[in-house]
């Protein structure tokens, strides 16, 4: 289960910072796209101050944002590779160095994140070619409309018998499935076990399988 | 609130203090320190070879034999480096000049067994391969303890973190294995010494990536 979500204190250790403070509260004094500043926030998040972390990671949002799209459109992609560099980053946080820049460290791992979605998109794109090609060699049976509806109805039930999972069982099909994290990362992100999280993927594969089955759209 | 800001509130709920980095500096003199216990312990545990002292007593030897072990603790140095966000890539260069020194010792041993011996200083020693095997089993155990330190590498560079892993631990080793076997010319010693290093680093470079992924912090 991820994490719950709680709602940020407006002050917290930061009582000696002004400018981070008012930051935090939203008055921005200095321009947040201010490298010095997200480093002084980062510093403070490196010790737990949770405020200062969200405060962090939202304004550095916009910048990544600029960076995922410049690299992989502006499409859903981007904002996906936005939330899996702010994943990366939260898991290597404790490698941002006092003293040192912060945007070359932020930018490298994003450019680096966004290489490797590029990658795992041509690795797929080749993927589903080649899945094509086979298609295509295959004797061909109802290519029409009422297929695409078919199709759009069967995923349209696929998102609900998602959506109706145990909140355990989404995240694992979320993490796993969806995020394509490996079972480590998965297990470190919703701060459960591997043990448990394979559990609920694989008993989350169960229902979903029951479920469309029920409904008849399971075609094997 | 769109996904984007629900994910920036559960990371920022698990903002617990995380421990910064030390220095590359201190982190390479702690594994050096514990590279050289492990390779101190090897060779006392073998027992090393007749006239080792003798041998280094020669200008020629105790630079080759420096030079590996620079090479090891500089290729150390560039691994903290490197992996670490925002660092020059640059830093992978650092051990070059020591590990040319290195190897352009033994190539300069071998023109001096030529020299002397003629055409039987190139004689094929096959029992020599124990060197290789040694250093590969002494590198192993090395370059996993220092993948481990820099595990966070696996989102930033695999590849040549990893190369430069295996470059440190292989040339650390073979500066102990040189003071283990006897008896080989120089031709022998290029060929296992530096054939092994070549080998596990160049493995290590293209399978950097899995080496990461499979201690948990990189995608294949």
């Amino acid at each position: 289960m991820m994490a719950k979500v709680v709602t940020f204190p407006r002050a917290s250790a930061t009582d000696t910072l002004d400018s981070t403070q008012a930051m935090i509260d939203g008055d921005s004094v200095a321009d947040p796209r201010d490298g010095d500043h997200w480093s002084h926030l980062m510093l403070l998040a490196q010790d737990g101050d949770r405020a200062a972390y969200h405060a962090l990671l939202q304004g550095i949002t916009p910048y990544l944002r600029s960076i995922t799209r410049r690299y992989l459109g502006r499409g859903e992609d981007a904002e996906d590779g936005l939330q899996e560099v702010l994943m990366v980053m939260h898991r290597i946080r404790h490698t941002y160095e006092r003293g040192r820049p912060f945007k070359p460290w932020l930018n490298t791992i994003a450019s680096r994140r966004c290489i490797d979605l590029l990658r795992r998109r041509a690795h797929r794109l080749k993927h589903e070619i080649e899945n094509v090609g086979e298609i295509d060699d295959a004797p061909q049976v109802a290519h029409g409309p009422d297929e695409a509806v078919s199709r759009q109805q069967s995923t349209g039930r696929l998102q609900h018998a998602v959506a109706a999972l145990p909140e355990r069982q989404r995240e694992a099909i979320r993490l796993l499935r969806l995020n394509e994290l490996s079972l480590t990362e998965a297990a470190e992100e919703c701060d459960q076990s591997v043990g448990s999280l394979k559990v609920a993927c694989h008993r989350a594969l169960k229902s979903l399988r029951r479920t469309l089955e029920r409904k008849g759209t399971v075609h094997e | 609130m769109n996904d984007t800001d629900t994910l920036i509130e559960q990371l920022a709920a698990r903002a617990q203090p995380v421990k910064r980095l030390a220095s590359p500096l201190r982190r390479t003199l702690i594994w050096v320190a514990l590279a050289m216990t492990l390779i101190v312990v090897m060779v006392v545990a073998h027992g090393p070879r007749a006239g080792w002292w003798q041998d280094l007593s020669v200008p020629g030897a105790a630079i080759e034999w420096i030079a590996s072990v620079l090479t090891g603790a500089l290729a150390a140095y560039a691994v903290f480096q490197i992996s670490v966000p925002g660092r020059s890539p640059s830093w992978a260069w650092l051990p070059l000049p020591a590990a040319v020194l290195w190897l352009g010792g033994i190539g300069l041993g071998c023109l001096r067994d030529f020299a002397q011996q003629g055409a039987a200083a190139f004689a094929f020693e096959g029992a020599s391969w124990e060197c290789a095997g040694a250093i590969t089993l002494t590198s192993v155990p090395l370059g996993l303890m220092l993948l481990l330190m820099v595990r966070h590498a696996g989102v930033v560079r695999p590849g040549p973190t990893a190369m430069l892993t295996a470059l440190s631990a292989a040339a650390l080793s073979a500066a102990g294995v040189s003071l283990i076997h006897q008896g080989e010319n120089a031709l022998m010693v290029l060929l296992w010494h530096a054939g092994a290093v070549l080998v596990l680093s160049s493995t290590s470079w293209l399978f950097g990536r899995q080496l990461f992924s499979w201690i948990g912090y990189a995608r294949q």
